[in-house]
């Protein structure tokens, strides 16, 4: 599963917008592992990732319409969606904890034309995260994925705020280093 | 200002993270809006995260699949209007919100930007409700006792200005609601941290109108001036002085198509050609 071109996404869209479960079938097939994955990171537990799965993906369905192809890619909607799905999930749970949460609303897309050909090198990047120091893909499983706070991430995991932010900088960066340009 | 340094900077990488808070965002956002070099950057930084999303996928159970595709059967997709209906919503929701106190940030960076970068201001027009002359019963009061008829003539007056706020409120709602109305909250800077105008400005008539939330008063001999940033460039849409009412709206003289974002400076009384940058009080984008 890739985002390259080697799928067209307009034919998937035109497909979804008029109700094709063909179309959502082709859908669920390429994209749900990366979901999933998204939401095991997230809430950490298998039943509660399916659910969150199953509920993102029935949003994605009845939103379909809400997905403005000149705002950024398919994929990088999905992703949102799942995460914040899976986000209020995990706040859900956490409902007594002591920690505010924070209010950004991250359905928000990010505006302007994205290309729409992303080259990813799926195994170079598998590489990456592979190597990726584990104090670097912790502030990214807890800022990015779990929506913590930066705040919230040096109170959980015990380290200055000053560290949790270049932490996180340096993190992203090589992440994004790893892309074929 | 320094494109190469802002990307350097790491914001844009803590914003893809979404560990930045609701000013810096918003910061980032106007950024990557104005600049294409700072959009595309974010566009790969955020490219990263995700690709890291979609290496580490897991299968689901395979049982799941089936549930899913039985569940959709009961759920209707929301048609186009349905789905804008409910942006509409939301957008009113979140700016009925009280304003955000702001955090010390630095706008520095934002200042020196938009010294390259034309601020665009929205304006208003501040709706001069016209006092409807006394009526004969004040001329009638005026003939009798003279205590009498000076405080029948103040709650008389009382009376008209509370009919104008009123239909000032009511015109200002009729903006409000238009649906091609758009709202544009600007921020406060490091002048003033607390400061807040917003700008609704009608798409289809082009005309701005101006509700200065809060802002400090001038000090003598200098005027605030708004501008509106259009391809890049400011369009000065006129000096104004804060409203005796922070309800009014004021609508500008000057019209505009196709802002990208607002900004209000504190210029000599009577206002400047260019914008000075470093006086710069609110800002926002479209």
């Amino acid at each position: 599963m890739s985002t390259t071109t080697t799928y067209d996404e307009k034919k998937l869209l035109i497909g979804l917008r008029s109700g094709s479960k063909d179309a959502f079938s082709e859908l669920y097939d390429r994209f749900s592992g990366s979901l999933y994955g998204v939401c095991l990171k997230v809430v950490d537990d298998e039943a509660q990732a399916q659910d969150i799965l199953q509920e993102s993906f029935v949003k994605i369905w009845k939103k379909v319409n809400a997905f403005d192809e000149n705002k950024g890619r398919l994929f990088t909607w999905m992703l949102n969606l799942t995460r914040n799905t899976a986000i209020d999930a995990l706040r859900k749970n956490k409902r007594k904890a002591t920690h505010k949460i924070q209010t950004l609303d991250y359905d928000v897309n990010i505006e302007k034309g994205h290309q729409t050909e992303l080259k990813v090198d799926a195994i170079g990047m598998k590489e990456v995260v592979d190597k990726l120091p584990s104090d670097q893909k912790e502030v990214i499983d807890y800022l990015y994925f779990k929506g913590y706070t930066q705040k919230e991430t040096s109170d959980e995991l015990n380290l200055p705020l000053g560290t949790v932010k270049s932490r996180i900088r340096i993190a992203v960066r090589n992440l994004r280093e790893a892309l074929i340009k | 200002m320094n494109i190469k340094e802002y990307i350097s900077s790491g914001i844009l990488e803590e914003y893809a993270a979404g560990a930045v808070g609701p000013q810096e965002k918003q910061e980032v956002e106007c950024m990557a809006h104005i600049y294409p070099e700072i959009q595309e950057e974010l566009d790969n930084v955020l490219c990263g995260l995700e690709a890291m999303a979609e290496v580490q996928s897991v299968e689901p159970p395979e049982v799941l699949k089936q549930d899913i595709m039985s569940a959709i059967d009961n759920v209707d997709q929301d048609t186009p209007e349905e789905i804008k209906e409910e942006g509409d919503k939301k957008t009113v929701q979140m700016y009925d919100q009280e304003p955000e106190q702001s955090s010390a940030k630095n706008y520095a960076s934002v200042i020196s930007i938009a010294a390259l970068l034309a601020v665009i201001f929205a304006g208003g027009i501040y709706f001069y409700g016209e006092l409807d002359g006394k009526k004969a019963t004040i001329a009638e009061l005026e003939g009798q006792n003279q205590e009498l008829a000076a405080d029948k003539k103040a709650v008389s007056n009382k009376l008209d200005q509370v009919k104008t706020n009123n239909q000032k409120v009511q015109d200002k709602l009729a903006i409000v609601q238009n649906k091609a109305t758009e709202k544009v909250r600007l921020q406060g800077t490091d002048n003033q941290k607390d400061g807040l105008a917003t700008i609704y400005w009608n798409k289809n008539s082009n005309k701005v109108f101006l509700n200065v939330n809060k802002l400090k008063n001038p000090p003598t001999k200098k005027q605030y001036q708004l501008w509106a940033l259009v391809d890049g460039k400011p369009v000065d849409m006129g000096v104004f002085d804060l409203p005796e009412n922070p309800e009014q709206l004021k609508r500008m003289t000057v019209e505009v198509k196709n802002a990208g974002g607002f900004a209000v400076t504190l210029e000599p009384k009577g206002g400047s050609k260019k914008p000075t940058m470093d006086q710069m009080m609110v800002i926002g984008k479209v």
